[in-house]
């Protein structure tokens, strides 16, 4: 299993505003190290305003970190130093899914249009419509033709996610990463996409990083998981044995607080 | 397979009428509306009305032989004026210019309020932006229509009068403030929207950023900005030819409430003088505000009404003419 991307000693710092004139460096990201290898799912659990969209929106190239860097092996480039065209082409292999599907579809355009777009900026040749139907069947959203046409308010938020999917895998990435995919989802769905990211895995040879802040999907799904917490790493390894077994403290609470349908609090 | 291609591209070629487009989708919602309809059919009627003007009038407008003072009957529909006037030809002559300069100022200024606003909320934060909201800013200070009188003023007392050109151009530049500044808000919200960033992931270039989804979901504001103006412009315009700071000969809406002012046509009583043009102003503000009412109805499609017997036979359509193509793979 070779490294597809590393994260090398990456700092993040805010900028904060405190007076009229006085700022203040607040540090978000503190020396993250971490990697996405071949095919594998990737999993990130912390709480909230931990940090883990901000590391996703750096791996990506949204944001770029105060020190230390991003490689990405394939092109053997690191992330932050890219040029345009560079990172143009780099987010073709390596792309986010966004965490709410209700506003990561443009409401003006349809279903198609979102699939198509992709297909046309990367000149794929071949016919265009034949292979919208297919990206469609592939994320089981059926009958694909019956969806070309229907614009995203008309749709639920587990199809928006798998329409969003699809207008990704469109592009034919080697990894995607997923930032908290279902949180916004229902729960009779979650399970359903979490498959359908597990097949995404075994078929395509997609690595996948999962971002969430419930640690019991991550136990579905994930391969490996890094623990974050205050945009520290404070646990790493295997996820059977983060899970059975957790070494820091933050993980034990993680894995304490996942509600359990027999217990009941008095 | 050849011949299912060629058959594709025809229907491609078919649908790419824009039937998806939101330009397509507003015009839909708003003949949809039974009250913008209504302001459509008013607006039509007028501009037919005014286009006729252009072409053919009973009288000559200018010509002054008639009897004065005349109320309306089978030979002057709408009397003549005190100067001897046939009213009902110079109401006809009258709309066009009127319109002109109003459709014409909405266009201008709505374009200008596009380019400024979209450009600084794009580069929101940068030096860009900063002076393009000064421009905005006091742009958005200065009293268009007094401006203009003051300008005319001048003119007139080294007897220049304004022309409809000047005119057209000092409405424009001034009407366009308010809408660039809204846009330039309303873009600032949208450019932080998920789509757009995932299309900047996806790696779609700024303008097609720009007039694929941030125009489109914006059109609503923009096409009541359009309307707006276009009513500023209206009432700008009359208001300088009844202060009579334009050219007096040229027969206008603005004009004729000029003389009829002149000629005392309240006091007397002539209300056939003074009602149309003031009517027929009126009604085209009002044709306008009812379709903006309607657009109001449209700006949010969760808001729309769908017609359901027409989607089902869209879908119909759509499946009917996939018979060898889509259909196929499945």
């Amino acid at each position: 299993m070779s490294k597809l991307i590393e994260l090398i000693h990456v700092y993040k710092d805010f900028i904060v505003r405190t007076g009229l004139l006085r700022k203040e460096h607040r540090p978000g990201i503190w020396d993250v190290n971490m990697e996405i290898r071949e095919n594998e799912i990737v999993g990130m659990v912390g709480g909230s305003g931990g940090g883990k969209t901000v590391i996703a929106w750096m791996i990506v190239g949204l944001l770029k970190p105060t020190k230390g860097s991003i490689m990405y092996y394939p092109m053997g480039l690191d992330v932050t130093k890219m040029s345009k065209k560079e990172l143009r082409r780099y987010r073709a292999d390596v792309n986010l899914v966004f965490q709410d599907p209700y506003s990561s579809l443009d409401p003006t355009h349809t279903v198609k249009w979102h699939i198509e777009r992709p297909l046309k900026l990367y000149k794929y040749n071949g016919d265009i419509e034949e292979r919208v139907v297919e990206l469609l069947k592939e994320v089981s959203l059926s009958p694909p033709e019956e969806f070309l046409y229907k614009y995203p308010f008309q749709l639920s938020g587990g199809q928006r996610q798998r329409v969003y999917l699809a207008r990704v895998l469109a592009l034919n990435p080697k990894v995607l990463v997923a930032d908290e995919p279902v949180s916004n989802v229902d729960a009779s769905i979650r399970a359903s996409l979490l498959e359908l990211f597990k097949r995404l895995r075994d078929e395509k040879g997609i690595s996948i990083m999962y971002i969430t802040h419930d640690i019991a999907t991550i136990g579905y799904v994930a391969d490996r998981v890094y623990v974050v917490k205050q945009g520290r790493i404070v646990e790493e390894g295997d996820v059977e044995r983060v899970i059975t077994n957790p070494q820091n403290e933050y993980t034990k609470l993680l894995t304490k607080v996942v509600p359990n349908p027999y217990t009941r609090i008095d | 397979m050849g011949v299912s291609r060629t058959k594709q591209r025809e229907r491609r070629f078919r649908i790419n009428v824009d039937k998806q487009s939101a330009f397509y989708s507003l015009l839909q919602g708003i003949w949809e509306q039974r009250i913008s309809r209504v302001g459509l059919y008013l607006l039509l009627g007028i501009i037919v009305f005014c286009t006729i003007g252009v072409f053919y009038t009973p009288y000559n407008p200018n010509q002054t032989s008639f009897p004065r003072d005349l109320p309306p009957s089978f030979q002057h529909l709408l009397g003549t004026t005190d100067y001897g006037q046939d009213v009902f030809s110079q109401l006809l002559v009258g709309g066009f210019p009127v319109i002109a300069v109003g459709i014409l100022t909405g266009l201008i200024g709505t374009f200008i309020a596009i380019l400024v606003g979209i450009t600084a909320g794009l580069y929101a934060d940068t030096i860009v932006d900063r002076i393009l909201s000064g421009i905005t800013q006091i742009f958005l200070i200065i009293p268009g229509i007094l401006i203009i009188e003051l300008i005319g003023a001048y003119l007139g007392a080294i007897s220049i009068k304004l022309g409809y050109f000047v005119i057209l151009g000092a409405l424009s530049a001034t009407g366009w403030a308010w809408g660039a500044r809204v846009l330039r808000s309303l873009v600032l919200s949208t450019r932080r929207k998920e789509y757009i960033l995932s299309s900047e992931l996806i790696g779609e270039s700024k303008m097609n950023v720009i007039f694929q989804q941030i125009i489109p979901n914006n059109l609503p504001f923009i096409a009541s900005n359009f309307f707006f103006t276009a009513i500023y412009g209206i009432a700008g315009l009359t208001f300088i030819y009844y202060f009579g700071l334009g050219s007096l000969t040229q027969v206008n809406w603005g004009t004729m409430l000029y003389w009829s002012l002149g000629g005392e046509a309240y006091l007397r009583g002539l209300w056939w003088w003074y009602v149309p043009p003031g009517l027929m102003i009126g009604l085209v503000a009002l044709s306008f505000a009812l379709i903006n009412r309607g657009i109001d109805r449209v700006a949010n499609p969760k808001l729309r009404e769908w017609n359901i017997k027409k989607y089902y036979k869209q879908i119909k359509e759509n499946n009917g003419d996939n018979g060898d193509g889509t259909g196929n793979i499945s």
